[in-house]
């Protein structure tokens, strides 16, 4: 028998190998950890140079405050740091950065130079760290400032190195993380350089909202401003219809830090009510301010969590600041005005269409009340029920209720009550998308208490042919009936089981038909999606896409499926590829829900008038379809009840 | 407010506007139309959904000025159901109206004109008088290939522009174009906007009651012009406002291609015809069709796996060598459908390159239509 080995203390270069695992995870982490340090020393100008996706070279330098000889030295020393002195510091840290593990980590798995001077002094001072070598300092002579250079990144640790992704992929991430810390800090002027060419420059602005608009050309934003006790929330966010699946389209900051916080992303799902799908968010970008002293950072060690003393209240906060704001939207406005020319998606009509009129407030002139307060009608009656049996698809399904005490109130739109089946999705691939993002999903909203007995699906032997349509309701779902008993379809769920089955068969056969646009669509991309659409160019071409970047912000779509040409394509394009980054590069196991995604554009919606030969033709079709009782999302499509039981509740 | 109204007149009135006003609106005043009193002979009604509006005039013997705002709809039913001659409406102080025609009579709760929203007026601007039937045509000749998403309004809409003698109206729904152009014989000033699909179906609405006047002196003009974010379109004593798109419509001249390297000249109908006999059995949505032209002959078939295959065939005359090309069979039918000149001519170039439809020896149309790979 082997002798168990004693335990040692780990030799101090170990140990900071261990601790660049966690901070040091690929050059993006790299960029913000060294911008960060930047914004900390009060720079004006960030020039970030990223050379081989960051492998090969990468460079931070900036105009600040600099170090003198004795903290330069200090600096590449673990747990060496000039912005906290002692653990109570730790609540109330005001600067991004606290640990003093960031540059010994990095210098621990890299050859580091850091070149500095300050205002005062005539020169500047150079050290070096190679791997685990001592850091070896000489004069040198620069300008005021921090140059950080970071050569040969994991060049002693090829494990690591091993899972970084393609260099394209890399420098994405590492432009992505330069514009998440530019957004906050429109006073800093940001440059971002690759391979020696400068690709984009964030020119110093007055307001934050300036900033904003220069990251979303794009979209047209709302902009939110306001205070609630002492949380203060900014936001600019988009109409539900640009909303993208995932939350990589929108940016949370509180006190100034990039976080993915799900309450606070729940709270922004929730201001929007029943306009936004499950896990999709708006574009765009909210900043929260709360007093430091209310906020702990030392949550994650790259600090992309916080937690709040007072929760509850920053909640309420945000919500009812968003859900104001977002009243008197242009986009929300124009709703009221126009009905007719609402958005297409899922819910608007919800809202329309099964709201009673709130009498005119004595011909009050500007009744524009997108609240009405009083909607205790228009709450379902039961509950979605659970999907029941399992498919292929989607593994695992779950509904977890969220925590209701203020659903009640925090539910504009009195619609929360449509309980919701969500897909959990398969783990995703952490390195590429961090792993809270599709936490968001695995809630779904308050369930009322009121739930009839009810039956997922239909009894064998009976057909959807077989089902006599009666009429739409709601625009949102079909009523049938049969011998046996009254049916309904989510017609949304139904149209796009149908519409993924078509697709999957003819990508099956190697016969999905492809339209060329004859008018190209661009459309703003980040530079991660951008490489992800040359990354799966063949993949993407294998399902009928044409995506050809035309800049390192821009893509052009110039094909789609013919199955799907009702569907706006760059809506189309972005979420799809949405859906390949959250799947990986894995393509056979991002297929399925890369269709489901494109199924659910080219369907009916929720909200669309079906004449009754498209619903009769719609539920014929689904008999030839696998798993016709459920949408590709695992949701079911069906709900019936027996006469007998309709009966027995009318007490006949 | 006390008026008295041929019912006639008053229906023609009532049935130009009551479809604007808005029957779902959350903005409850919208529903309503307005009736307002101008001088003692005339009576000015209007209803907008805050995009379109109309404004119309009837003549009335006015009793008592005023103005009210009463639900457009019910209104318009209770006037139907009067008996034909005169209507007689009074307004009482509380704005409820009532509406009488020989013994029948209806009570109609009202609403204050005043809390009408103000609607567009083209002010000073002056409009431009263009034949109705030409505008007509250019309506006829693109309005097929309006994108319907409204999440897309640089597509979901019309691009009318007026040259110096020069009339032109583009729309794409990115997948196919459609552009018409009129020759004026009088100058007049310029112009490029973007209408929305929906004010386009409103001058089409328009433009089909001028039809259906059946006047012998032809269809007679309409005036047109821009003020502001808005185009006004005026006939007699109609207007339709409608708020223009603010978007930039794509530059369609680029699509348009400028040569072609096949040429063929086909019988429209026969061809409209075939193609709606083959896309029967063509996959519902994706609706693909395959077109062979060779020498002579024109060949259209379509299969689906699901369920089987149609063929057709057609004489037709083609220069340039032979060549299969798949389409969307409803953006092919969509245009031989709006035209109907006795031939067409389809220029192609490769499998594909953008396929043009254009009416032969003519400049005033030309459709382009992306090919489909099949």
């Amino acid at each position: 028998m082997k002798s168990l080995p004693s335990i040692a203390l780990l030799p101090p270069d170990v140990a900071n190998q261990i601790a660049a695992g966690e901070v040091v995870e690929r050059p993006a982490s790299i960029v913000k950890e060294l911008v960060e340090n930047s914004l900390d020393a009060g720079a004006r100008t960030i020039t970030v140079s990223v050379d081989g996706g960051g492998l090969a070279r990468l460079s931070v330098t900036d105009d600040g405050g600099g170090m003198n000889r004795e903290d330069l030295a200090l600096s590449v020393v673990r747990h060496a740091t000039s912005k906290i002195r002692s653990a109570e510091d730790l609540f109330g840290v005001a600067s991004y950065g606290f640990r003093g593990e960031a540059l010994a980590s990095i210098g621990s798995v890299s050859r580091l130079t850091l070149t500095s001077r300050t205002a005062d002094a005539d020169e500047g001072w150079e050290v070096r760290l190679e791997g685990n070598a001592s850091p070896q300092v000489r004069p040198v002579g620069c300008a005021v400032g921090t140059t950080v250079t970071i050569e040969d990144l994991f060049f002693n640790t090829p494990a690591r190195r091993k899972f970084l992704r393609t260099v394209q992929t890399e420098w994405a991430a590492c432009a992505d993380v330069v514009a998440r810390l530019a957004l906050p800090r429109p006073n800093v002027r940001f440059v971002l350089r690759k391979d020696g060419k400068t690709l984009r420059e964030y020119l110093r602005r007055d307001t934050i909202a300036e900033r904003v608009q220069e990251l979303w050309s794009d979209d047209t934003l709302t902009s939110i401003d306001g205070y609630r006790g002492s949380v203060r929330v900014q936001a600019f966010l988009g109409p539900p219809e640009r909303a993208r699946s995932g939350t990589a389209g929108i940016a949370v900051y509180v006190n100034q830090r990039f976080v993915k916080d799900k309450l606070l992303l729940r709270a922004i799902s929730q201001a929007y009510g029943s306009t936004l799908d499950g896990g999709r968010y708006p574009p765009g970008a909210m900043l929260i301010e709360v007093p430091a002293a209310q906020l702990d950072v030392n949550v994650h060690p790259q600090k992309a969590e916080v937690r709040f003393a007072q929760q509850n209240e920053v909640f309420s906060a945000v919500l009812t600041l968003l859900r104001d704001g977002l009243a008197t939207a242009p986009w929300a406005r124009s709703l009221v005005g126009a009905p007719t020319e609402r958005a297409r998606d899922d819910g608007w009509d919800a809202r329309f269409s099964g709201v009673p009129y709130a009498p005119a407030p004595t011909h009050a002139p500007r009744p524009y009340n997108l609240l009405p307060s009083d909607l205790g009608e228009t709450r379902p009656l039961f509950e979605r029920p659970r999907a029941e049996s399992t498919d292929a698809e989607t593994p695992e399904r779950s509904v977890i209720t969220a925590a209701s005490e203020t659903a009640d109130e925090v539910d504009p739109w009195g619609l929360a009550g449509a309980s919701i089946a969500l897909r959990a999705l398969p783990t995703p691939d952490t390195s590429v998308v961090p792993a809270p993002e599709d936490a968001e999903r695995e809630y779904s909203v308050y369930s009322p208490a009121v739930s009839l007995p009810s039956d997922v699906g239909l009894p064998e032997r009976t057909t959807f042919a077989s089902l006599r349509f009666v009429a739409q309701v709601r625009r949102m779902f079909f009523v049938c009936e049969t011998d046996w008993g009254l049916v309904m379809l989510d017609q949304h769920a139904a149209a796009e089981r149908l519409v993924f089955d078509r697709l999957r068969r003819a990508y099956a056969l190697r016969d999905v038909r492809v339209q060329p646009l004859l008018v190209h669509e661009t459309l703003e991309a980040s530079a991660r999606e951008v490489a992800l659409a040359e990354e799966h160019r063949a993949a993407l071409e294998s399902i009928g896409f044409e995506l050809t970047p035309i800049g390192p912000n821009t893509l052009a779509v110039r094909a789609v499926p013919a199955l799907l040409v009702r569907a706006d394509p760059r809506r189309l394009a972005r979420d799809v590829l949405a859906e390949f980054a959250r799947q990986g590069s894995d393509f056979s196991r991002a297929l399925d829900l890369v269709l489901a995604t494109m199924a659910c554009h080219g369907s009916i919606r929720a909200g669309d008038d079906v004449a009754p030969e498209e619903a009769r033709a719609l539920l014929a079709s689904l008999d030839d379809c696998d798993f016709g009782g459920h949408c590709p999302h695992g949701r079911p499509v069906v709900w019936s009840m027996k006469w007998s039981e309709l009966e027995r509740k009318v007490g006949r | 407010m006390e008026f008295v109204v041929s019912k006639r007149e008053f229906m023609k009135a009532l049935g130009r506007v009551q479809s604007v006003a808005d029957k779902r609106s959350a903005m409850p005043v919208l529903t309503n139309m307005l009736i307002a009193s101008e001088g003692s002979s005339s009576l000015r009604l209007a209803a907008t959904d805050l995009l379109i509006s109309i404004t119309s005039h009837t003549a009335a013997e006015v009793r008592k000025g005023g103005s009210v705002a009463l639900p457009a709809r019910s209104l318009y039913e209770m006037v139907k159901n009067l008996p034909e001659g005169e209507v007689h409406v009074t307004i009482a102080p509380n704005y409820s109206a009532r509406v009488s025609g020989g013994r029948r009579r209806y009570d109609l709760v009202g609403m204050p004109g005043e809390d009408f929203p103000a609607l567009p007026s083209p002010g000073q601007t002056e409009l431009r008088d263009i034949p109705a039937d030409a505008l007509s045509e250019l309506v006829g000749y693109t309005s097929f290939s309006m994108s319907t998403d409204d999440t897309r309004p640089h597509l979901a809409g019309a691009l009318f522009e007026a040259d110096a003698n020069i009339l032109r109206m583009v729309t794409t729904d990115g997948h196919r174009l459609s552009k018409a152009e009129k020759q004026m014989t009088e100058q007049g000033a310029k112009l490029s906007i973007l209408i929305p699909q929906k004010g386009i179906n409103e001058i089409k609405r328009l433009l089909d009651e001028i039809k259906s006047e059946k006047s012998p002196d032809g269809l007679g003009v309409v005036s047109l012009g821009r003020a502001g974010s808005n185009l006004f379109v005026k006939r007699d004593e109609t207007v339709v406002a409608v708020k223009l798109i603010d978007a930039t419509f794509p530059p369609y001249a680029q699509v348009i291609p400028a040569a072609s390297e096949r040429k063929a000249r086909v019988n429209r109908a026969e061809m409209l015809s075939a193609m709606r006999a083959v896309s029967v059995v063509a996959s519902d949505r994706s609706s693909g069709v395959k077109l062979q032209f060779s020498r002579s002959k024109l060949i259209i078939s379509s299969e689906n796996p699901d369920l089987g295959a149609g063929t057709d065939e057609m004489a037709i005359e083609l220069t340039g060598s032979d060549l299969t090309v798949g389409f969307n069979s409803k953006y092919v039918m969509d245009v031989l459908s709006a035209l109907s000149c006795e031939d067409v001519i389809v220029e192609l170039s490769g499998e594909l390159d953008p396929g043009v439809l254009r009416i032969p020896d003519s400049d005033e149309f030309v459709g382009v239509v992306m090919p489909m790979r099949i």
